[in-house]
């Protein structure tokens, strides 16, 4: 009896696979790399082609994200609107509620000595929302969830780069609010990647 | 109709060169080694994409192949107007070689 080859990381695949490219181009990809990736595998060693299939499904998102914008229809544009604006109002809540029980929990005037609780502890509640938020989109949008999660992060730099303009006016709030918002992304983009290893594990194959 | 560029041209020369095997990894396979480059499979696949635009190539699937995970393969080949494009690429690069200094001989 022979064994069956090892299939390519999983995780990689579904990444190219849920990127939403036009389905032709998708195929092509995906099954071009996971037949180099049998023959790497028989050729070098499972972690060497793992490594060569990882680099080589990153190479491969821009095309995909391209062609994916050229797909997409008024009604993808609008689905996607509706998840990410939902994910958003319930990060945003999510805030909101964390603001209150840190207001609660350190009722003013606040101390120079409690001030490091309660940056980490906002700091803790802003992460798990943006996360979270990223992660809830991602699991609305079982077609394409880590579009969803990167159009989500898109979102949150957009009010962040405004809201300080709207506050105060000014180029250089953009700026600043842009900067602050680098450290959000990530995070929302994280959520939405954790659901896709989550998707990873529902089918047969390796992470 | 507009010229292939470098790397288009360089696709539909694999393409031909392939003739019934010509399809993306092979296709990728061909030009990374000739051009001394290693091409991305999406760069090779959106490069074949503009060529099917354009009407220089066409495609077909095949049947679901196992080792791809059950996906088809997509063939290419040269079409009419793509095997004039390339004789035409031909026709300019020998006139603009025409009376070039070529260079000292190699050692």
């Amino acid at each position: 009896m022979t064994t069956p080859p090892a299939p390519p990381p999983r995780t990689a695949e579904l990444l190219l696979e849920t990127l939403g490219a036009a389905p032709e181009l998708r195929d092509a990809i995906v099954g071009d790399l996971a037949e180099e990736y049998a023959w790497l595998v028989d050729a070098t060693t499972v972690r060497d082609a793992r490594r060569w299939y990882w680099r080589e499904a990153l190479r491969a998102v821009p095309h995909l994200l391209r062609s994916s914008m050229r797909a997409a229809t008024w009604g993808d544009v609008r689905r996607r609107a509706g998840i990410v604006l939902s994910a958003f109002a319930i990060g945003y809540v999510f805030m909101k509620i964390g603001g209150l029980g840190i207001h609660l929990a350190w009722r003013a005037p606040w101390t120079v000595e409690s001030m490091p609780a309660i940056i980490a502890v906002s700091r803790a509640v802003w992460t798990a929302a943006t996360l979270g938020a990223g992660y809830v989109a991602a699991r609305i949008d079982e077609r394409t969830p880590l579009l969803s999660a990167m159009s989500l992060a898109l979102l949150f730099m957009s009010v962040d780069a405004v809201t300080p303009v709207i506050l105060s006016g000014g180029a250089i709030s953009i700026v600043s609010g842009l900067v602050a918002s680098l450290d959000v992304a990530p995070f929302v983009v994280l959520g939405g990647w954790l659901r896709l290893r989550q998707l990873s594990r529902r089918v047969p194959g390796s992470t | 109709m507009p010229a292939p560029n470098s790397l288009e041209l360089s696709v539909l020369l694999a393409v031909f060169r392939l003739g019934d095997e010509a399809y993306g990894l092979a296709v990728r396979r061909d030009v990374s080694e000739r051009l001394g480059h290693d091409y991305s499979v999406g760069a090779v696949y959106t490069t074949l994409q503009r060529l099917e635009d354009k009407g220089l190539v066409a495609s077909r699937a095949t049947e679901p192949v196992p080792v791809r995970g059950g996906r088809s393969r997509r063939h290419f080949r040269v079409t009419a107007a793509g095997g004039r494009a390339v004789q035409e690429a031909q026709r300019v690069a020998a006139a603009l070689w025409q009376g070039a200094p070529l260079g000292p001989e190699p050692a």
